[in-house]
């Protein structure tokens, strides 16, 4: 089985970064006002990273990640400058995990963590429906795999 | 679709989250209160601090009652959070132990501390700690591990006096007990200070040729070791072992009960060590490596903690049978130039220590008392290596076959290492010139689990390490 990241993930990552940056954004708003008009350059600059994330770098990374459960392993690819890509023989996997923030929640989204021995791979948030899927897939590789 | 059953975390359990604000928020808003009742005066951020409290504990509340642990198809579910809620799905398969503990102060309120452990998960941390109701525990234990233990074992009070010797440190005693003794001595208004001069007084009316610092120094060792063994007595009192042929458990404590229990078929080795206490007594001591066994006990259970050697293979090849097994050995040359070989480090730290001493009082000789304390102090470790490096070219050798059997000794302990050869992790070979002259070679073997146990022996034939690694996995170098 192969899936890719929903569209309501970018949308999520798009919400956490513009939150951050809100966050980040104070300090030197604070600042500009009370202290010096150069901090608005700061501003500026954080806007502009913002700006970066929310329109190129997130939705290429949504795209660029690709989940692929098999009878052999987990293969999670990712990446927009630097490709990554993490495999995990099916054996070695010890038990499974998801995470949810109260945001992905609303979201009906959830994260997915494959846990070995001392190795951890992580799939951002994907919806709850192919998480289940995803679990079931490597219950049913890994007692093949045992079995077989 | 089966049952599940479902089990909640003991009220208790809040404490675990309320932990990290006590000192900062819990006792300041008490503090605030008392101050209030008492004087009717209010400080400027308790408002602030009250608030702040209301909602931590609305939160942690809230936690406990999502918490929960989860046993259904033959996985375990665990259930956490609020904020970032977790769920994990463990096969019980995949389940390496279980450990269950208590003491006084949550036994009152029919608790116990549980933790899960995998061999995932952060080394010599517990992967999954909770606190259940007592009952729910026992239900809890049968339903991952089945029926209780049929075979018990329990070990005289002499035999885990001198597993708690063993296992007790001066620098143990002196990091538990350095910070009790201080707080103790101000809530009785005796400052360290004085706790200190008493020392020296006792140490200047001891008479002997070493000046009294050197008595100080040993009463503090002598007292803190002291404190180490009674903290490990405490812990391994009624020490026994039970066991149903799938699994094994160990109950041990006296104000501090811990109850371990893992599949037999979690066991990735079995080491028989003998430390040079145990050596005085001639018995051993037996532990096994378990993957992801974690928490503060890291990787490694004790199952037998005294006891001859003969025994324990007599008791326990039934259970691993990698101890019954016959098997060929390679040991090092038994000749005179070998024994050289052992010795030489011995007696390069003789001559340092020697050499270091002179210099030390021709330098300084007004201190020719204390440096002399030390060389002997030294000198006494440097003997009791050089012995132990005889007892090693004694009995040092290596069996690579169907099982690994390593046998050798590390850092004044005597170890025989025994696994199946699938859980070697790593074989190490290391050559120095002189081996290289004489054809042999100093192995390592690692098992592969999180801690690895690991044996090194020496001055083995290379050639015929060669030709068994060879034999046994397939591999040529």
């Amino acid at each position: 089985m192969t899936c890719n990241l929903p569209y309501k993930t970018c949308t999520l990552l798009r919400i956490r970064v513009v939150l951050l940056i809100l966050v980040l954004e104070a300090g030197p708003v604070y600042m500009a006002i009370a202290l010096s008009k150069y901090f608005y350059i700061l501003v500026a600059v954080l806007g502009l990273l913002c700006l970066f994330f929310l329109c190129f770098y997130i939705p290429r990374f949504v795209k660029s990640t690709e989940i692929t459960v098999s009878n052999d392993g987990v293969v999670v690819k990712y990446g927009v400058f630097y490709k990554t890509e993490k495999i995990m023989p099916i054996l070695r996997l010890i038990f499974m995990e998801t995470y949810q923030t109260p945001l992905a929640r609303l979201m009906g989204l959830c994260a997915v963590s494959f846990l070995g021995a001392k190795s951890r791979v992580t799939i951002p948030e994907i919806s709850k429906t192919d998480a289940e899927k995803l679990f079931a897939l490597v219950k049913g590789s890994k007692s093949g795999e045992q079995n077989g | 679709m089966d049952k599940a059953t479902i089990f909640k975390a003991h009220p208790i359990y809040i404490y675990k989250m309320l932990k990290r604000f006590v000192f900062v928020l819990i006792l300041p808003v008490l503090k605030g209160a008392i101050q209030y009742i008492l004087y009717r005066r209010v400080s400027g951020v308790i408002l602030l601090e009250s608030i702040a409290l209301a909602a931590i504990i609305a939160l942690s509340v809230w936690r406990l009652l999502s918490f929960k642990v989860v046993l259904v198809s033959d996985n375990l579910i665990i259930e956490d959070g609020v904020v970032l809620r977790k769920r994990a799905v463990i096969p019980i398969e995949n389940i390496s132990s279980i450990a269950i503990t208590s003491h006084f102060a949550i036994d009152v309120f029919g608790a116990v501390n549980v933790s899960v452990n995998t061999e995932s998960g952060i080394y010599g941390r517990k992967d999954f700690s909770f606190k259940m109701y007592k009952k729910d525990a026992a239900v809890f234990e049968t339903m991952i591990y089945g029926s209780p233990s049929q075979v018990e074992i329990k070990f005289t009070p002499g035999k885990i006096a001198l597993l708690s010797a063993t296992a007790s440190a001066s620098l143990t005693g002196l990091i538990v007990g350095v910070p009790v003794i201080n707080r103790i001595g101000r809530l009785l208004n005796v400052g360290a200070d004085r706790i200190l001069s008493d020392i020296t007084e006792l140490s200047k009316s001891i008479k002997s040729y070493f000046p009294p610092i050197v008595n100080a120094i040993t009463i503090v060792f002598i007292a803190v070791y002291g404190l180490s063994f009674l903290i490990a007595l405490s812990r391994n009192m009624f020490f026994r072992t039970s066991t149903n042929n799938q699994k094994i458990e160990i109950k041990s404590g006296l104000y501090f009960k811990h109850k371990r229990i893992f599949k037999i078929s979690a066991v990735k080795d079995v080491c028989i060590d003998q430390t040079p206490l145990m050596r005085v007594f001639k018995i051993f001591t037996m532990r096994v490596g378990i993957g992801g066994y974690g928490g503060e006990n890291g990787e490694k259970s004790t199952i037998v903690p005294a006891m001859k050697k003969r025994k324990i293979k007599e008791i326990f090849s039934p259970l691993f049978p990698v101890l019954a097994e016959k098997r060929g050995f390679i040991y090092c040359k038994k000749d005179k130039l070998t024994r050289g070989r052992f010795l030489m480090l011995p007696n390069i730290y003789a001559l340092v220590i020697l050499g270091i001493t002179a210099l030390l009082i021709i330098f300084l000789p007004s201190f020719e008392r204390l440096f002399l304390f030390a060389a002997i102090v030294s000198l006494s470790f440097d003997s009791y290596y050089g012995y132990i490096s005889l007892i090693n070219q004694k009995i040092s050798g290596l069996s690579i076959g169907k099982t690994v059997v390593a046998k050798g000794v590390s850092r004044f302990t005597v170890r025989e290492l025994y696994t199946p050869a699938d859980n070697i992790g790593l074989i190490k070979i290391m050559r120095t010139p002189v081996d290289i002259a004489k054809n042999t070679c100093r192995v390592t073997v690692q098992v592969r689990s999180e801690s690895s146990d690991s044996v090194k022996v020496r001055f083995l034939p290379y050639d015929k390490i060669k030709e068994t690694i060879n034999e046994t996995y397939g591999i040529n170098f």
